[in-house]
């Protein structure tokens, strides 16, 4: 019967206002999904209120029931605009809106109450409408005032924008209602439709504002790009060729200055050893967030020098604690909790903004922007300080690697520097001797490269053996082993004896440079037409002597003080004459003292076995031998020396081309 | 005023970890003073190129081998100074032994340290004066007398002489180097 009466003859008016409740319902409904305080959802509510007032209203037509269902509306737009402000600003404030809210609503009731059970006259009934509707009045007529004391407020934007039509719209619906009754006719078909469609501004305004905000965001966030890109270019000095560290951190600093307004900002960087923060970059005027000594004259550089040699200790102070939590700091306006620095307006604590550069969860250092009371910080800033901070990580912790990486280089570019002049000065093939035969293994060891040997030819069946090792290692040894490479090779052709040599070689490595220059050195002067051998040594390893005669190892020893040491140093020569099947080696330390895996050395005993064992072989036979023996034995030890082997192996006589050795 | 309880001492300790030579590399020299450098440059080659303070590491070698050719076998060069090394980015490990009757002073060396380290820490420097140098009975007008100061100090893993006091056993631990700080997300 209801719903026949609501079919059957709907009224125009009824018509116009529920297809108004509708589309404020729809409206609302579709604008829900945009937001997230769920402000939309109660305000299509609202309609679904308007829209079910209007059917009980024409059903019932009770003046006392509509007017009750105003009050329920408009405490209901009350709740809805004005109970934000007041959650916002405190618990007080929001007892008394709740309050507020409550009487009309206990207004609302008594009248239906009175409409039902006839308690009060038509005039004390129109009275209590009105005087109920004064709190609502009064509250939403302070709703700028709440705005301003509560700027921070949700929806605080949308009432802004639709206070003036909404209320207005307000107005002229009570007024009518009040002046020609809520049966008029004009007051339900044109002042109750225009009420419902102003409600709609709250849509519109709604849409505007998401489209400000929109508008807003992509600006703030091209703005960001570009100080994104600022901040990438600054830390881009880590590819130019003269790259510093120090470069990368004064230009961070100064980006973080100029894009987010501050007036000072500072970078520091966790220590390497210990477990603290220093400062290592400060541009700007930065108002230092801590306690200046007394004794420290209130002058802008002296006071830029002390921060910037500031360093705290994890959890000690506003950073070391920023960097032990790895948090960010915000400190929008007033300084509180900053110390006082003294009457000097640039030394005032105004904002600060403290955020750390992390990568994989270790701080690498941390950013602070900062400006003198009273400026502040919004929390844009903040936002922007944090993005930066979190791109300028990654730009530190890449020149973290780009340095390390340099410094690997280097060590690596010596070495092959070092490996290049080594090998640069051995020589290409060895001179060729009548019943002699020549063979070398030398294995540079990692980064060290100091070995040297030569065979240098001074005469048609004679030559000079050289085997050296000098002290140090890398370019400064290859140095050290050009030089004596070049002396040698000048002296050499001299005819000299071998301890001569020695001792001008000696002279020329013993002077006054400003370079290590020491060099062990044993040299053999080889004089095929004669058979002899004349050895002279400076501090290096005796010769091996495999006696084919005796079938015994012997060891050649002449004693003296390596290459460097002093200018007049003199080296004493031994000389014999070895037999047909007999093997000279020449070694250096690293041969000797190579370590096995069991932290025992080589030595000469087994090098001597080894040569045994291999003399029946040539020359290069025998090397080869001495190699893989010394190579079974250190396994795979690191070796920390070079390793020259140089063998010389007497040929036994073929009857046809008699030598002076057979 | 301090009581040089702080002072660092030189251990004597025959059964120190330190003595322990496994996988050591090793080297012998003659007690030739002339070729102390040259002997230092032999030891210091093996050290990785990671450590930084390569020069003030040699120099520490150079002074522990210089004790030993000039102190403990009196420059005699027919005496032999034998010597144990290793190193790595986080170390520097020595034995350095001599042939010599061994250092007798050590509590005498000690308790000068004591002393001194007394009127260090008590800001006593008219008295500090007479702390200057130590010079034990084999010392000449050219020992300074501080080199084992500075040794305590560097060898900051230990520093330790043999029940005979002629073999010096000293670690070296050098810091390690990381990036960035473990951060603990706390409040």
């Amino acid at each position: 019967m209801v719903f026949g009466s609501i079919a059957g003859a709907p009224s125009g008016q009824l018509l116009v206002k529920l297809a108004l409740s509708a589309v404020l319902v729809t409206f609302f409904l579709f604008l829900r999904g945009r937001e997230t305080e769920g402000t939309m959802s109660r305000y299509a509510l609202l309609g679904l209120l308007l829209a079910l007032r209007d059917l009980s209203y024409s059903l019932f037509p009770s003046l006392s029931l509509f007017r009750a269902s105003d009050l329920l509306l408009f405490a209901a737009l009350l709740y809805l605009r004005a109970f934000p402000f007041a959650s916002a600003a405190g618990p007080a404030r929001r007892r008394a809106f709740a309050l507020l809210i409550a009487l009309p609503l206990a207004a609302a009731l008594l009248l239906s109450l009175s409409a039902a059970f006839g308690l009060l006259g038509e005039g004390a009934r129109a009275a209590l409408w009105g005087a109920s509707l004064l709190p609502v009045a009064a509250a939403l007529a302070l709703e700028p005032l709440s705005a301003r004391e509560a700027p921070d407020a949700p929806g605080r934007e949308l009432c802004r924008r639709t206070y003036l039509i909404l209320g207005a719209s307000s107005l002229a619906y009570l007024g009518a209602e009040a002046l020609l009754g809520a049966a008029s006719p004009f007051f339900q078909g044109i002042a109750a439709p225009l009420f419902y469609a102003s409600i709609l501004s709250v849509a519109f305004a709604f849409v505007d504002s998401s489209m400000d905000q929109l508008v807003g965001a992509v600006e703030h966030y091209e703005e960001s790009i570009d100080s994104l890109y600022d901040l990438l270019l600054a830390a881009g000095a880590a590819t130019k060729p003269d790259f510093s560290l120090q470069d990368v951190l004064d230009n961070m600093a100064r980006v973080l200055v100029e894009r987010t307004g501050a007036e000072g900002a500072i970078v520091l960087l966790a220590d390497e050893f210990e477990e603290a923060v220093a400062v290592r970059a400060l541009h700007g005027s930065y108002p230092p967030p801590f306690k200046l000594p007394e004794s420290l004259p209130r002058e802008r550089e002296r006071v830029a020098a002390f921060v910037r040699r500031s360093r705290w200790k994890l959890g000690e102070g506003i950073f070391g604690e920023a960097a032990r939590a790895g948090k960010d700091i915000f400190v929008p306006r007033g300084g509180e909790g900053l110390p006082d620095n003294g009457d000097e307006a640039w030394l005032r604590s105004g904002a600060l903004v403290v955020s750390p550069l992390a990568v994989n969860g270790r701080v690498i250092g941390l950013v602070s922007l900062a400006k003198a009371a009273p400026g502040s910080f919004s929390e844009r800033d903040f936002e922007r300080c944090k993005l930066l901070a979190s791109f300028a990580s990654i730009a530190v912790a890449d020149s973290f690697t780009f340095l390390e990486a340099a410094e690997r280089g280097d060590i690596e570019r010596e070495a092959a520097i070092a490996w290049d002049v080594q090998a640069a000065l051995r020589p290409r093939r060895f001179p060729e001797l009548p019943g002699l035969e020549l063979a070398v293994f030398s294995q540079p060891a990692r980064g060290v490269c100091s070995d040297y040997y030569d065979a240098i030819q001074t005469g048609p069946a004679r030559a000079l053996v050289a085997v050296g090792d000098v002290a140090g290692k890398g370019v400064a040894a290859s140095l050290v082993m050009a030089m004596i490479r070049a002396v040698l090779h000048l002296v050499a052709p001299s005819g000299k004896d071998a301890p001569t040599i020695l001792e001008w070689v000696n002279r020329a490595l013993a002077g006054k440079l400003e370079l290590d220059h020491f060099a062990t050195m044993g040299i053999v002067a080889v004089d095929a037409s004669s058979g002899g051998i004349e050895l002279a040594n400076a501090g290096h390893q005796p010769l091996i002597w495999y006696r084919a005669s005796a079938e015994a190892i012997a060891t050649v020893e002449s004693k003296s003080v390596p290459l460097g040491v002093e200018r007049g140093s003199s080296f004493p020569a031994k000389r014999f004459s070895p037999g047909p099947g007999d093997v000279l080696v020449m070694y250096t330390d690293g041969v000797v003292e190579a370590m096995s895996a069991q932290g025992k050395q080589y030595g000469r005993r087994n090098l001597g076995d080894a040569v045994q064992r291999s003399h029946a072989l040539g020359a290069e036979g025998i090397a080869s031998e001495i190699r893989d023996d010394l190579a079974s034995f250190v396994g795979r030890s690191r070796q920390h020396d070079d390793q020259t082997v140089l063998v010389m192996k007497v040929l036994r006589s073929t009857g046809e081309e008699p030598t002076a050795w057979n | 005023m301090g009581d040089g309880a702080h002072a660092k001492e030189i251990k004597v300790d025959e059964n120190s970890p330190l003595f322990d030579r496994t996988g050591m590399l090793h080297k012998e020299f003659p007690s030739d003073f002339r070729q102390i450098r040259y002997f230092t440059l032999l030891i210091v080659q093996s050290a990785p190129p990671d450590i930084k303070e390569i020069n003030l590491l040699e120099q520490q070698i150079s002074e522990v081998i210089k004790n030993a050719v000039k102190h403990g076998n009196g420059c005699d060069p027919e005496k032999r100074i034998r010597v144990w090394y290793s190193f790595s980015p986080e170390h520097a490990h020595l034995v350095v032994e001599d042939e010599g009757p061994g250092f007798k002073d050590i509590e005498k060396w000690n308790e000068f340290n004591r002393r001194r380290q007394k009127c260090l820490e008590g800001e006593d420097f008219a008295a500090l004066a007479e702390y200057v140098s130590f010079r034990g009975e084999r010392a000449d007008d050219n020992d300074g007398g501080n080199a084992l100061f500075a040794a305590l100090e560097y060898w900051n893993g230990g520093f330790v002489f043999n029940q005979k006091r002629n073999c010096v056993a000293m670690l070296k631990r050098f810091p390690k180097k990381r990036r960035g700080l473990a951060a603990s997300g706390g409040e």
